[in-house]
């Protein structure tokens, strides 16, 4: 055993690093949903094609819940910095956000899978948890909210939003979300920032 | 003449709302978002986005600076006009036109439609007005004077902080890769998100050395979870127009709370 893996196992329980790691992941996440140059939006409020998603379920699975809090500040920071919606508003969409980076790190930590998807496993929880369940909770409460304040006019402008919020993340949690955890789990778990359970 | 950096950018000395203190913003902003989610009324929603713009001239925010946010109005405009116009089902005495989808198209459709553009953009010209003249100590004074824990205050200042820092790692990382003759917005969908990929990995791995030094900085100068008894250099002041502020917002959000527990008015109006 290394001696920043005997570190690992000695820092147990929540510390000051997890806070300066969640709000540095969120910072990152704010720029990451600011600069995706490729959201495009098909319903008013929903962007179809929406990169960031990948990094909020990555960053669920390797920080546990600290993930999710950092991608509903993430959003909250970075909505409101765009104009997207306000403020107060931001702080209630801003849930289905928290969700989709929960559902993985949940997934993960019940069934006990390898973010690092080693094997069969951890593929399969990453491809049913991760891929297509993290985003269907959350694009259905953000969609209804849009719905209920007048932003999409319709339950059929309801159902396009949440269609093609979901397939859209299916695409970007499969093409960013896989190589992320391959190639960057291990630097995460060798730097301790690996969060194994809800918490530390 | 002076200027004093906020959120978004550089303000006069002279904006009136520099020297108001956030927690009087904060309100503000919750009144107006109150009014303006309370009642979907054209009059009324076209009064609260001429009322939140005129905050803006008074905060004395540059135009020229609003030039992103006013282009993403007109965006919106355009959208919601499509999307009421192919799938809404706004009642009117007049049906102009009927979709095999059920859909129709009123005479009340566009004018429901701009009432949803106002509602959304009075509430989004008061938050611009808070971040174009509030800056992250202020926000920072403000929860610690709220009596929050200051683990928040810490994690709030420090995430409103890296967005900035990062902002400027991420297009450090673009332009290297423009140096390199590589331009990551090229190509069809999935080649530019697999281009998305090879850029956001230095800069998450950049972030993660990041994290530890941050990390061991404020511990060093003695961070704690559950600290109590903190002092900040700066004070949180209340002025008399602070007390005004903050006494109209409350009042405001009081009026709609009245009128809303008697029925006259529902809190949030489905426009289904």
């Amino acid at each position: 055993m290394t001696s920043s893996q005997r570190e690992i196992r000695v820092k147990r329980g929540v510390t000051p690093l997890h806070i300066v790691l969640t709000a540095i992941m969120a910072g990152v996440l704010g720029v990451m949903i600011l600069y995706a140059a490729i959201t495009t939006t098909i319903v008013p409020g929903v962007a179809a094609v929406y990169p960031a998603t990948a990094f909020e379920v990555v960053f669920g699975c390797w920080f546990g819940v600290w993930g999710g809090i950092a991608a509903y500040i993430g959003l909250i920071i970075a909505g409101t910095y765009a104009g997207w919606f306000p403020l107060p508003l931001g702080i209630v969409l801003a849930l289905s956000d928290f969700s989709a980076a929960v559902i993985p790190a949940a997934a993960f930590r019940l069934l006990k899978g390898d973010v690092g998807l080693k094997g069969g496993r951890d593929w399969a929880i990453y491809i049913v948890f991760g891929i297509v369940l993290s985003t269907v909770p959350g694009s259905i409460y953000y969609n209804l909210i849009n719905l209920y304040i007048g932003w999409i006019p319709s339950w059929e402008a309801f159902w396009v939003g949440v269609i093609s919020w979901n397939l859209g993340n299916f695409l970007v949690n499969t093409i960013i979300g896989i190589p992320l955890l391959k190639v960057v789990t291990p630097y995460v778990k060798r730097a301790g920032l690996y969060v194994e359970g809800w918490f530390s | 003449m002076s200027s004093r950096r906020s959120f978004l950018f550089y303000l006069p000395e002279t904006s009136p709302f520099l020297h108001v203190n956030a927690i009087s913003k904060l309100t503000l902003v919750l009144a107006v978002s109150v009014a303006a989610l309370s009642i979907l009324d054209f009059g009324f929603n076209l009064v609260i986005l001429l009322f939140t713009t005129a905050l803006l001239f008074v905060a004395r925010v540059p135009l020229k600076n609003l030039r992103m946010w006013l282009y993403g109005f007109a965006f919106m405009l355009i959208f919601l006009t499509i999307m009421y116009t192919l799938l809404s089902r706004v009642p009117g005495q007049v049906i102009y036109f009927t979709f095999p989808w059920g859909t129709f198209i009123s005479e009340n459709t566009m004018t429901r439609a701009l009432s949803v553009a106002f509602r959304i953009w009075s509430m989004i010209f008061v938050a611009l007005m808070f971040l174009s003249t509030t800056t992250d100590t202020d926000v920072i004074l403000a929860l610690a004077k709220l009596r929050l824990p200051y683990t928040l205050c810490f994690l709030v200042s420090l995430s409103l902080r890296s967005v900035l820092i990062f902002s400027d790692d991420w297009r450090t990382i673009l332009e290297a890769y423009w140096s390199k003759g590589v331009d990551v917005d090229k190509g069809g969908l999935v080649r530019r998100l697999r281009n998305y990929v090879s850029v956001t990995i230095p800069l998450i791995v950049i972030t993660l050395n990041k994290v530890k030094e941050v990390d061991f900085a404020a511990e060093s100068r003695g961070f704690r979870l559950g600290m109590r008894g903190r002092t900040y250099i700066d004070e949180f002041q209340w002025n008399p127009a602070d007390v005004f502020i903050t006494a109209g917002s409350v009042l405001a959000i009081a009026v709609v709370a009245v009128l809303a527990f008697q029925g006259r008015l529902s809190v949030l109006s489905i426009a289904v």
